[in-house]
């Protein structure tokens, strides 16, 4: 045993790094875009988005025409270099208009995602935290409310309001923060219940630390899909509106009023209903790509 | 089970409470009256005679009292555009129709949509999967009010091949049932899909797998029924969706049905015919809610029925 | 209650679409080729299939407010006369024409001999009486009561306040049976236009057991309707199909080639012309824009209609409306020919006044020909002259924030569009377009609530009065509250006019009143499409009342 001698015992050397993160660092929102990243139809989906703003944003303002005035010549002519997407049955330049309308359409889908982003959180939030009496009380004046159908509430409200696009906003986040409620709302709950919420109370962490930490980064994700769903429901339920009739005030433009207006067209005028068209469900195509991209980016399991 | 039955029945009567409430409410603020035409050369003894009979001439608590009587009884008023037809005749009269509509529709939409997503999950991110996504999601962008000419103009009269509108016999069923599907389709098809997925990554399935079993065995045996689970809790509301939606495809297609009735009804100030088809129609979404949960609850063994959901 | 032809009106504007341009001369007398009766149905189906643009109300004689209702009304019961295409009365249920009393306030009328009601019992004189009283009866409520007011005593029946009034007031009422088969009518004013008058709903007769039985239901369904004309409701889906089949016991049947009218309710006119190309149907009502590939075949027929579609300026809410250069200026400011040519495309043609083309004057000659133009001309550079002049009248600098008010539907908002549109570019001032649903447009009418409303009527009978006497100061439809002694006074001496050459006078001196100080602002008079397969004979479609009269309809 003796002839064991200590040489033998040399610590051995460190020769990798077998400890060290190879991976770079990422935070969540480094990491979920690097997988939307990857999403082709998401990205494609993201860069139509972006080009149709900046579409709606400048195509207008660098028109010779604008959305109102008519040119009472040159109606229902066809596409030319002239006009882009021809002009209407008032000579007006359905270029512009279209820009225009998608303008519109964006800013209604747009506000209406806000209001109930920031209702819909709230309340889903308050009634989960609190639980209890209070989550039971409000779950079932959410699901009063679930159960009336919006739409035909909706409509009433319009009529109520008289068109316009604040009257639109107004009816559709009336009845629309519902769904980003419950969502928030099952997300928390079950968020709130699982074993590292528990770890982090036990570790006696604040009320604040755990909301800010836990519980919010675990929403959030969910909540910014919802809204990529709210923002085409809104252009649709608009574009809805306009079909019945109580739609944005005309001269105004929305791709809704366009659509249905063309929708009479048909027949002898198909670029009045074509161009709109287009617009419409490359927006509305878009935002659920990105929608279902970002759902995979975002959902924390799909890390890798 | 029985408890919890009874339960989810209590709430559903408060709800129907609660809307009867505030859609009667909401039709007081309305501006205008129905009467207004004629109102304006009625001498005032008539009108009141006329108030009288529709009971409008009592405070509106009152009225309200009466409404709640008469709904209870099932008397949901009289049409103030049609005097001689009652609310709960022009529904008899008209949702049939309607009815037949949503679920002719509703069924190429579980067939088309279910198909869709289970081919696109099984070839995923494969070109089944991108082209299957693609159909799908052009039927959420494309506007019914759009579609539903279309159809009517080139496949009904410029190809002839199916009548361009009218209810008459089963020819007639099929492009209206395809135009309302179609925005079904595509969210039964990504929610299949997505289901799908979520299951395919349980463990049990590559336990399945390394048993050997044959994909058909996987699939049929236990991805499709855990799969379906969260697609039945959907079905409820889209069912109530699509039959409460059929007003555009009414419209188009010429059909007799409901929710034509409920714009011409806004319209018109028909404040009876308002109230009853609003409350009608929440009754329908309720205990369609309420079936799907029961539904939900016979495929599901691991959710038992003990009351909170 | 005349209201109610504004409803109608603008339901068919609505519903069915609007006009055309060319101002065609052959617009008279739009009914489809050929003659009527002799057209002989040997060998084909005679069989009709229409599309309708709306399913009626109540098929009630008295309740009856909607041209829908006076169609099919007019298809399975009857009058004393009936209009022929020429829009003359035919003796109907009459065996001739009346008997006029010297100072043209009685009418005696011989019935036919053996008339019967479709169920088989026998029409008499008395079944007249009884609809007169009951269509006069407040209790009944009916819009258009006031057609009958012209009957002697029908006022007192109207105005009843007690069971006893109403019975003293009925047995004293102008109608009466002689005997079975001879009816006496006696008016409170002579009225040139009453023995066409008497071919309209509102003088059917109605048999009293049959309606008393129905109760409230009267006219609900096919089944709770009785009529004493050429074809019978045999089917009566709701807002979706009736049919109509010939009446074997009709007193002409030997004239009716029809056996059997299909009329399926078709709101939208897109498909309409889907079914119609696709030969599910043989009729159908089109728009302007739909029409233009058909111009020139003999498939598409226009019909004039006694329709005005016009503005008011509501004075009491706009202080400056009560200027009548302001009203002016608005009024000049809008080129009506564009309005034809652009918005409605089918056949409407721009106005010379209010009281449109093809109405009579009461004397015999057509009110627009006898008095021609008397609309202000378009004129942009006078129209802001005048907006400065009245403005600086008025003392102030700018008018307050107007809106016009229409239906929403596709052409009553398109007109919006183009009315704000020529207010902006040819005098320089934003107006709100503020399309409403109908009920509310016409709540918001018949309320004064509004600045400027975009508005129809219809003729209720082929007289000036049915536009004139709307503007008499305080009137219900003079909803802008424009007041003028002078035309009160001629109105009013109209109404008590016996010599129709004078009345007739009268009511030009009031239009020409009416329209120079633009109390008024008429548009248009409207003209609707429609497209008749050629195998239809002998379909008329007249100028106001009902849509169009099948007795005379054939197939070829």
């Amino acid at each position: 045993m003796e002839s064991l001698s200590k040489d033998k015992f040399q610590p051995a050397e460190k020769t990798t790094n077998a400890e060290s993160i190879v991976r770079p660092s990422l935070t969540y929102w480094q990491d979920a875009w690097r997988r939307l990243r990857s999403n082709k139809m998401a990205m494609a989906g993201l860069i139509i988005l972006v080009l149709m703003t900046i579409l709606a944003i400048f195509a207008p303002m660098f028109s010779k025409f604008d959305y109102e005035t008519q040119y009472l010549k040159d109606i229902d002519l066809k596409p030319s270099w002239g006009h882009f997407f021809g002009t209407d049955d008032f000579g007006r330049d359905l270029w512009t208009r279209v820009w225009w309308g998608t303008r519109i359409s964006l800013l209604i889908g747009v506000i209406a995602a806000l209001i109930d982003l920031v209702v819909g959180v709230l309340y889903g939030g308050i009634s989960a935290y609190f639980g209890g009496k209070v989550d039971n009380v409000m779950q079932r004046i959410v699901e009063v409310i679930y159960s009336i159908p919006l739409l035909l509430l909706a409509i009433i409200l319009i009529v109520f309001l008289g068109p316009g696009i604040s009257s639109i906003i107004i009816a559709y986040a009336l009845t629309g923060w519902v769904g980003m409620a419950r969502l928030v709302r099952g997300q928390l709950l079950l968020v709130k219940e699982q074993e590292f919420v528990l770890a982090a109370r036990t570790l006696g962490a604040k009320p604040k630390r755990i909301i800010l930490q836990h519980l919010i980064p675990n929403v959030i994700g969910l909540v910014i899909v919802q809204i990529t769903f709210i923002v085409p429901t809104a252009i649709f339920f608009e574009s809805f509106l306009s079909f019945i009739g109580v739609g944005i005030r005309p001269p105004m433009a929305s791709l809704g009023n366009l659509i249905n207006d063309g929708a009479h067209y048909m027949r002898y005028q198909p670029h009045r209903i074509i161009f709109p068209t287009i617009v419409f469900s490359l927006i509305l195509l878009s935002f659920n790509v990105l929608g279902d991209g970002l759902r995979d980016a975002l959902d924390p399991k799909m890390r890798k | 089970m029985l408890n919890y039955v009874l339960r989810r029945l209590i709430y559903m009567i408060i709800t129907l409470w609660v809307i009867i409430t505030a859609t009667f409410f909401l039709m007081k603020l309305l501006p205008g009256n129905p009467f207004g035409e004629v109102a304006a050369k009625l001498p005032p003894e008539n009108l009141a005679i006329l108030k009288a009979q529709y009971g409008l001439d009592k405070p509106e608590w009152q009225q309200y009292l009466q409404y709640l009587g008469n709904v209870a009884q099932g008397d949901l008023g009289v049409s103030y555009q049609f005097p001689t037809r009652s609310v709960v005749s022009v529904i008899k009269q008209s949702f049939p129709a309607s009815l037949e509509l949503g679920v002719e529709s509703l069924v190429i939409a579980i067939i088309i949509g279910l198909t869709l997503g289970i081919v696109a999950a099984l070839r995923h991110n494969k070109w089944q999967d991108y082209s299957a996504m693609i159909i799908a999601l052009i039927g959420i962008s494309i506007p019914s009010f759009v579609l539903a000419p279309l159809l009517s103009l080139y496949i009904g009269n410029k190809w002839g091949i199916l009548p361009p509108g009218l209810w008459e016999g089963p020819e007639n069923r099929i492009l209206p049932a395809f135009a309302l599907a179609l925005g079904t389709i595509a969210t039964l098809a990504r929610m299949m899909r997505a289901s799908m997925l979520e299951v395919a990554s349980l463990d049990y399935i590559k336990t399945a797998k390394s048993k050997g079993l044959s994909t058909r065995k996987i699939v049929t045996g236990h991805m499709l029924r855990n799969a379906i689970l969260p697609v039945v809790t959907i079905l409820g509301p889209i069912a109530v969706g699509v039959i409460t939606g059929t007003l555009v495809v009414e419209n188009v297609f010429v059909i007799p049905g409901l929710g034509y009735q409920f714009v011409s009804s806004i319209t018109t100030l028909d404040y009876t015919m308002i109230t009853g088809l609003t409350i009608f129609y929440a009754a329908i979404l309720i205990v369609v809610m309420f079936l799907t949960d029961i539904a939900y609850g016979l495929i599901d063994p691991r959710i038992r029925m003990s009351g909170r959901r | 209650m005349k209201f109610k032809k504004i409803f109608s009106a603008a339901m068919a504007v609505t519903l069915a679409g609007t006009l055309l341009a060319a101002c065609s001369n052959d617009n008279k007398n739009s009914e489809p080729s050929a003659s009527g009766s002799t057209g002989s149905g040997t060998g084909s189906k005679q069989e009709l299939v229409m599309n309708y643009r709306a399913d009626p109300p109540a098929l009630d004689v008295s309740i009856a407010e909607s041209a829908a209702s006076f169609t099919i009304l007019g298809a399975i019961s009857e009058g004393l006369y009936r209009l022929d295409k020429d829009m003359n009365p035919e003796p109907a249920l009459a065996a001739e024409l009346p008997t006029i009393s010297e100072d043209g306030l009685t009418y005696t009328i011989k019935l036919r001999d053996g008339l019967v009601w479709a169920d088989g019992s026998p029409l008499t004189a008395k079944d007249f009486v009884y609809s007169y009283q009951r269509t006069l009866d407040p209790a009944t409520k009916a819009s258009y009561a006031f057609i009958l007011t012209w009957l002697k005593g029908g006022q007192a029946v109207q105005d009843a306040k007690t069971p006893e009034e109403l019975k003293t007031a009925q047995e004293n009422l102008g109608v009466k049976a002689i005997d079975d088969k001879t009816l006496e009518i006696t008016l409170d004013i002579p009225r040139a236009y009453f023995t066409a008058q008497l071919a309209f709903l509102n003088y059917y007769p109605q048999k009293q057991e049959f309606v008393e039985a129905q109760g409230s239901k009267s006219g609900a369904d096919a089944d709770k309707v009785l009529g004493a004309g050429p074809f019978v409701l045999t089917k009566w889906d709701h807002e979706q199909q009736l049919v109509l089949e010939k009446n074997p016991k009709y007193w002409d049947a030997a004239n009716v080639k029809l056996d059997k009218v299909t009329l399926n309710i078709v709101k939208d006119t897109s498909t309409g012309l889907n079914l119609y190309e696709s030969k599910k149907t043989d009729y159908a009502d089109i728009k302007g824009d739909q029409m233009k590939p058909y111009e020139g075949k003999t498939e598409l027929h226009r019909k004039s209609e006694l329709v005005t579609g016009y503005l008011n300026f509501q004075q009491t809410k706009v202080p400056a409306f009560a200027n009548v250069k302001v009203r002016q200026a608005l009024s000049m400011a809008i080129d009506r020919q564009g309005l034809v040519d652009v918005v409605l495309k089918n056949g409407s043609v721009a106005s010379t006044g209010y009281v449109p083309n093809g109405n009579s004057d009461g004397n015999g000659e057509e009110f627009r020909k006898v008095v021609g133009d008397t609309e202000v001309a378009f004129d942009a550079a006078k129209a802001k002259a005048l907006l400065a002049e009245g403005l600086a009248e008025v003392g102030i600098t700018s008018l307050p924030q107007l809106s016009v008010i229409g239906d929403d539907t596709e052409t009553g908002k398109k007109m919006l569009e183009y009315l704000v549109s020529q207010w902006k570019t040819n005098l320089g001032i934003t107006v709100l377009a503020e399309p409403l649903p109908h009920a509310t447009r016409l709540e918001r009418e018949l309320g004064k609530n509004y600045t400027i409303v975009s508005t129809l009527w219809g003729a209720d009978y082929n007289d000036p009065m049915t536009w004139l006497d709307m503007y008499v100061s305080g009137g219900p439809f003079n909803t802008q509250d424009w007041k003028n002694a002078k035309y009160d006074e001629l109105i009013k001496g109209a109404e008590k006019e016996l010599d129709n050459k004078v009345r007739a006078e009268k009511m030009h001196e009031a239009e020409k009143i009416l329209l120079e100080e633009a109390a008024v602002f008429p548009l248009f008079f409207r003209s609707s499409p429609f497209l008749i397969k050629d195998k239809v004979e002998g379909l008329i479609l007249p100028p106001y009342g009902p849509d169009f009269e099948l007795k005379w309809t054939s197939i070829k």
